[in-house]
């Protein structure tokens, strides 16, 4: 006997050990607990009559394999889950079982034979679960592996994007700190992505105009609110100047929380420019710089409509008697230049508050803000009377011109645009009509040109 | 240490040709009893190749091995199921059954028909893997003790997974009678090795129990 009784009993595995006619020899405590029957019962008995009969075929051949050749045999779990009738506490299904049986004699043909089994229910519960977090795992990693490749796909497509895109983009956070630019960026700030990163945005602006976009950025607003601001900035490697315009919207997080701006930085310049001077010529005559008739007729009609009954103001038409012989007689340049110094004359002598346009030819129009009396107006119609009288040196003389002037006044003598016009236009010509009379009658007619025009010679 | 066999020990273990017929069709047999019992347990036909029969120095073998798997999967491990017979008053060997590590996995979880990526082999498949082993090795062992009429006492498979060169660096003999025959599952490309580990003594008796068997 190999195996004491006591020896196999406490292995917690089951031991049943056959003669070479495949009798049972042993039957340890194991197997008694899991088979329900005692070691008495079955001694002497067949595998089947001590198992009843339902132990697996494959069980039977092992054995007779081991006591005829001597060959041991291994029935896995897998292949043979639950070969023989054992249980475990007293529950219907078989217990999971992993079999050995191994001949035990140095003398093959005439073999005993000892089978093992152990219990692998718990393996195999543990295994099941293994097998089923792998299953898992490779399905998460496989949703994570389809992320990545859209996110990989859109990142470079992003990438291509701001690569190619004809405007600067970039990204701040929520102070203003610049933490992506694209290289249309670089191009326009003539900064490196090293140098422009970590700055604030609007720091790129020119000086003249870094309190503007300062204010922009700085000043209360909505949050969702985009930022447009246009400001000249400077390119840091080439030192242009140039205009440029930046609109920003704010972005946010999955979780809705702002995280900064992404903005446009655009070379406005060629357009800018353009839209500056044509806005300059449409306000302002460009040879004298005094308002044109249309801005003059605007903030007219805007005076009218803010003025209130008790508020008067003056309507003034000013037109330089014989002017066009200046122009016949010096040429146009010096017409200009009379022009332009009748201009600033008008500007010097008039307040602030006064506006003063040019309406075309040799017409000045002005309107003044505010005056007490008559008397008032008439000391100032003979302020600009006796400015503009004075000699105007036009380079190869000086030439002397007098000048007619048409009053209207506010709300006395009309109350809107035209009318007030109208009238100051036919006082100005009753004025030019009466300056005519005036010379006709005291100088020789033949001297009338001669009496505006004081040759001098040119020092 | 094993140490390394002087030439006339190899001399006295060399092989002449009708050995080497001899030696070649008790394997064919063999594993072709082998074969049968697997195919029936897979369900599945099995190829085998003719079998070549080496001896080899024990040193050899690893190097051998290495080369034989290198060319198709580089430096990978081997999965090894060994069981050691002995036979009355004659011979005693390691017989091996090697796959690659991969190959072996698939072979078990076809069998199991789970799609588990697990990588490496579990103990429930190591066990299932160990059961393939002992049918085959017994498939050929009892063929060859039945040839010899000589019965062969085994020992239960034990199942091992290593490189090659950590498989076979210890010393079970100086030589080794190596078998090569190629198990190819008709499905799967999976190429098996049976491997018969013998000392000199060992081989010498078993090369004269297979030229009594085929001596006319």
């Amino acid at each position: 006997m190999i195996f004491t009784p006591h020896l196999a009993d406490s292995i917690s595995c089951g031991l049943i050990l056959l003669d070479d006619q495949g009798s049972v020899l042993l039957w340890n405590q194991w197997m008694v607990r899991h088979s329900g029957r005692s070691a008495e019962e079955v001694m002497g008995a067949s595998l089947d009559e001590a198992c009843g009969s339902r132990v697996e075929q494959r069980i039977h051949m092992a054995v007779r394999e081991a006591l005829d050749f001597g060959m041991p045999a291994l029935l896995s779990h897998v292949l043979h889950p639950s070969p023989l009738p054992l249980f475990s506490h007293g529950k219907p299904e078989r217990i999971k079982q992993s079999v050995t049986i191994t001949p035990l004699s140095k003398n093959p043909g005439n073999c005993r034979c000892l089978i093992q089994i152990n219990d692998v229910t718990s393996i195999v519960a543990r295994e099941k679960l293994l097998r089923e977090q792998t299953r898992q795992l490779s399905a998460e990693i496989v949703k994570l592996t389809e992320v990545q490749d859209q996110l990989r796909r859109n990142e470079s497509r992003f990438r291509e994007l701001t690569r190619q895109v004809p405007v600067g983009i970039f990204e701040t956070d929520m102070e203003g700190r610049i933490v992506f630019g694209n290289e249309r960026c670089q191009s326009i700030t003539g900064l490196s992505q090293e140098e422009y990163e970590g700055q604030l945005w609007y720091s790129i602006a020119a000086i003249e105009d870094r309190n503007q976009v300062t204010d922009s950025w700085k000043k209360p607003r909505n949050p969702d609110e985009r930022i447009q601001v246009e400001f000249r900035c400077i390119n840091k490697s080439s030192m242009r100047k140039f205009w440029v315009s930046t609109d920003s919207m704010p972005v946010r997080n999955e979780a809705g929380v702002l995280t900064g701006f992404i903005g446009t930085l655009t070379d406005i310049h060629d357009a800018k420019e353009t839209a500056l001077r044509n806005a300059q010529q449409a306000t302002f005559d460009t040879l004298t710089g005094l308002y044109n008739r249309t801005p003059f007729n605007e903030r007219l009609a805007s005076s009218l409509a803010n003025a209130g009954q008790s508020y008067q103001f003056a309507l003034m038409f000013i037109d330089l008697d014989d002017f066009k012989q200046i122009n016949d007689r010096y040429g146009h340049e010096s017409g200009d230049t009379v022009l332009k110094t009748t201009a600033r004359r008008l500007r010097q002598t008039l307040r602030a508050d006064d506006t003063v346009a040019r309406f075309g030819g040799d017409e000045f129009v002005v309107m003044l803000a505010e005056f007490r009396s008559d008397q008032d107006l008439a000391m100032i119609v003979s302020k600009i009377e006796r400015a503009i009288s004075q000699p105007i040196n036009i380079g190869v003389c000086h030439v002397h011109l007098n000048c007619s002037i048409g009053t209207a006044v506010y709300p006395r003598d009309g109350c809107d645009v035209t009318s007030l016009m109208r009238h100051s236009d036919r006082c100005m010509y009753d004025t030019k009509r009466a300056h005519r009379d005036n010379d006709e009658n005291q100088i020789p007619h033949h001297h009338q040109s001669d009496r505006k025009v004081i040759r001098q010679a040119v020092s | 240490m094993t140490p390394i066999p002087s030439p006339l020990e190899i001399d006295a273990v060399a092989l002449t040709e009708f050995q080497l017929d001899a030696l070649t069709e008790t394997f064919n047999m063999s594993l072709g009893e082998a074969a049968a019992t697997f195919s029936q347990i897979v369900s599945e036909e099995i190829k085998l190749s003719v079998p070549t029969v080496e001896l080899l120095c024990q040193k050899d073998l690893a190097e051998r091995m290495t080369a034989v798997h290198g060319k198709n999967h580089g430096q990978e491990r081997l999965c090894s199921i060994t069981q050691h017979f002995t036979t009355k008053e004659s011979f005693s060997t390691d017989t091996m059954l090697v796959f690659s590590e991969s190959g072996s996995l698939e072979i078990i979880r076809r069998m199991l028909g789970g799609t588990s990526n697990i990588e490496t082999i579990t103990e429930l498949e190591q066990d299932a893997l160990a059961e393939i082993g002992n049918i085959i090795i017994n498939g050929c062992m009892s063929t060859i003790s039945n040839l010899f009429k000589k019965p062969a006492l085994g020992t239960l498979p034990s199942v091992s997974t290593n490189t090659a060169d950590a498989l076979f660096s210890r010393s079970l003999s100086d030589h080794v009678l190596l078998v090569k025959i190629g198990m190819h599952l008709a499905s799967q490309n999976i190429d098996g090795y049976v491997l018969f580990l013998m000392d000199v003594d060992s081989i010498r008796h078993f090369v004269n129990e297979v030229e009594q068997v085929f001596r006319v």
